[in-house]
């Protein structure tokens, strides 16, 4: 059995060999700046943990706030529609 | 693995948040995380996703580094479970069951397979996509991309024995699909020669 990564046979050599497959530049640019954005801002709210903090509420509020609606107005329509229907 | 010096120094950077650091870790081992997610999962657009996903994960995980990191060894463990989190919920993905059977493996080497060499290389491609997802990745981590054994275990968290148990395996089975995609070529060309000739 050859072993894989230390061998000399040929198909050992021409797994070694394969050439690099990389992403297409655009890409390649796009992912780059999406994790250098998120790199920097992760460090600079490291040091400030009420930012970092008000900045997870800001992100989690708009959906709070539609669930919230939602929640208030099905309420509203069960207990409507309770007295309307409810005593007969 | 031995951790490489320049290696060292990028990590004291990414973990003092220093964006020139990741900017060159990014360039230094982007090529090689990407052509082991696109070998893994045989897909462009799901190596594309994947390899953000990775990076992301340093970017958020940078500042809490150990020193003694090796870089390369802690973003192919990174890229792995990544593939192996979207391969569970890719039984979910119905827009998978849409694509089925019109999809093709983007290790295709396409046209510039006309050439001998070329079209070896494709057959090398297509035999490693064809592996088991096991066999691939512990294949694709030592003898493509050059990991010691012992590093290569610790990325896909297994024992050395079952690692070398695993290349036993994955080299058996690559060896079994050369072999009968050689056989397919010899009998392409032989029908291609038949049909050429009056």
């Amino acid at each position: 059995m050859n072993e894989p990564g230390n061998d000399d046979d040929s198909v050992g050599r021409e797994l070694r060999d394969l050439p690099a497959r990389d992403a297409d530049a655009r890409t390649a640019e796009r992912v780059r700046r999406a994790a250098v954005d998120a790199f920097v801002e992760t460090h600079t709210l490291r040091g400030r943990p009420w930012r970092a903090m008000a900045m997870r509420t800001a992100r989690a509020l708009p959906p709070l706030i539609v669930v919230g609606t939602v929640g208030i107005y099905l309420a509203w329509a069960i207990s409507t529609a309770n007295a309307l229907f409810g005593g007969h | 693995m031995i951790v490489e010096a320049e290696d060292h120094e990028l990590v004291q950077g990414l973990r003092r948040g220093d964006p020139g650091a990741f900017n060159r870790a990014y360039a230094k081992h982007r090529a090689r995380v990407y052509g082991f997610l696109l070998r893994l999962s045989g897909r462009r657009d799901v190596a594309d996703d994947l390899l953000q996903e990775t990076w992301m994960r340093l970017a958020r995980a940078a500042a809490d580094l150990r020193e003694d990191t090796t870089l390369l060894s802690w973003l192919f463990t990174v890229a792995r479970n990544q593939f192996l989190s979207y391969r569970r919920w890719s039984v979910l993905d119905v827009t998978r069951l849409l694509s089925f059977g019109t999809e093709s493996q983007d290790t295709d080497p396409g046209p510039e397979a006309r050439t001998e060499a070329a079209a070896r290389l494709g057959a090398m491609e297509q035999a490693i996509g064809g592996l088991s997802a096991d066999a691939r990745e512990a294949l694709l981590l030592v003898a493509v991309e050059g990991f010691e054994q012992e590093e290569a275990a610790k990325v896909l968290g297994i024992s050395y024995a079952a690692l070398r148990q695993r290349l036993s395996r994955a080299r058996a089975e690559l060896d079994k699909r050369i072999t009968t995609l050689d056989a397919r070529a010899t009998r392409v060309q032989a029908a291609a020669r038949g049909r050429g000739t009056p």
